[in-house]
């Protein structure tokens, strides 16, 4: 048998043996907890630093992270145009969901590369905060294989995607760094630095 | 329910689910805003002063969550998507950030209005 499906039916078989672990589960793996979380956490660290220059360091931070996400939304849905691998619970005997089911391709999982982008972009500049999302992404993984609606390779590969997409930009493009000096400026124009 | 959406392009959602949610976004945009505005003394931010500020804000984003996830009962079917998160969580925030500015503003207008006359009473009192 395929490892992964192995791993999956592992992990989803921990969905209803307790009915306090499943209700902790279904506000993890939700559309808007751990989402809408680091979306403030990210809108806040525009605004973060005691002084001038690290508050500019903070917001190229911001600037790389929000570019990460960008790039790791077009990298999922190239994928999926590519590639569609139905999700578990259509394929999998015996599958117990806590979600709803969604319907576009299970490979790569889109959230996760998007907290996984959201998470590594501020780990890149702000390592406390994002040791912290880091372990939100790790736990939000976990327990959308555990809800049955991803494959471990799904949420594996988008957590590549987005760390990636969160990491060759700032590290690759330096026509991004000349790009992100004039959005500062402009920002700054404009009293939303 | 029938689908609603707003200039044809973004879904509204069921019910009061993307007015909830904007608001949500607000709140604990709010909540983060005062978090860091505490942390980093930004007092063009918040209207309090630093571990205040931090208190404030964390209870914000707590109560943001535990409000939401009280008034909206429908979040573990399909709602809200990509694009629509993307917009509404920048309309919250945007929100949030105008709404601390102005808060700021009048607390430290206050304050030094409040400083302004202290001072000119303290002047007065030592020239008679």
């Amino acid at each position: 048998m395929n490892p992964d499906v192995i791993v999956f039916h592992w992990l989803n078989d921990l969905t209803g043996v307790s009915p306090l672990l499943d209700t902790l589960a279904r506000y993890i793996v939700n559309d808007y907890a751990i989402p809408a979380l680091f979306a403030f956490i990210v809108g806040a660290l525009w605004f973060a630093g005691s002084d001038d220059a690290a508050r500019d360091r903070f917001k190229r931070g911001v600037l790389f992270t929000l570019i990460g996400l960008l790039i790791a939304n077009l990298i999922v849905k190239l994928f999926w145009m590519a590639y569609f691998r139905p999700r578990p619970f259509a394929v999998e005997e015996g599958v117990k969901l806590l979600f709803y089911r969604p319907s576009v391709s299970s490979f790569p999982s889109e959230p996760v590369a998007t907290l996984a982008a959201l998470a590594c972009g501020v780990f890149l500049f702000e390592r406390r905060v994002g040791s912290i999302m880091l372990l939100l992404t790790f736990l939000f993984a976990f327990t959308r294989v555990m809800a049955g609606v991803h494959y471990p390779s799904d949420v594996l590969a988008g957590a590549l995607i987005g760390a990636g997409a969160a990491y060759v930009p700032l590290r690759y493009v330096p026509a991004l760094h000349r790009f992100n000096t004039h959005l500062i400026g402009l920002a700054k124009r404009f009293g939303l630095a | 329910m029938e689908q609603r959406f707003l200039f044809g392009l973004l879904m509204w959602g069921e019910g009061s689910l993307t007015p909830n949610y904007i608001l949500f976004c607000a709140l604990g945009s709010l909540g983060a805003l005062q978090f860091v505005a505490g942390t980093y003394a930004r007092r063009d931010l918040t209207p309090f002063r630093s571990p205040l500020a931090q208190v404030v804000g964390a209870a914000l984003i707590v109560f943001a969550f535990v409000w939401f996830f009280a008034v909206q009962p429908d979040l573990f079917i399909p709602g809200l998507a990509g694009g629509e998160f993307v917009v509404y969580s920048g309309i919250g925030f945007l929100g949030a950030y105008v709404f601390a500015r102005i808060l700021a503003w009048l607390a430290n207008r206050s304050a030094h209005a409040s400083a302004v006359a202290r001072a000119s009473a303290d002047h007065s009192s030592v020239s008679k």
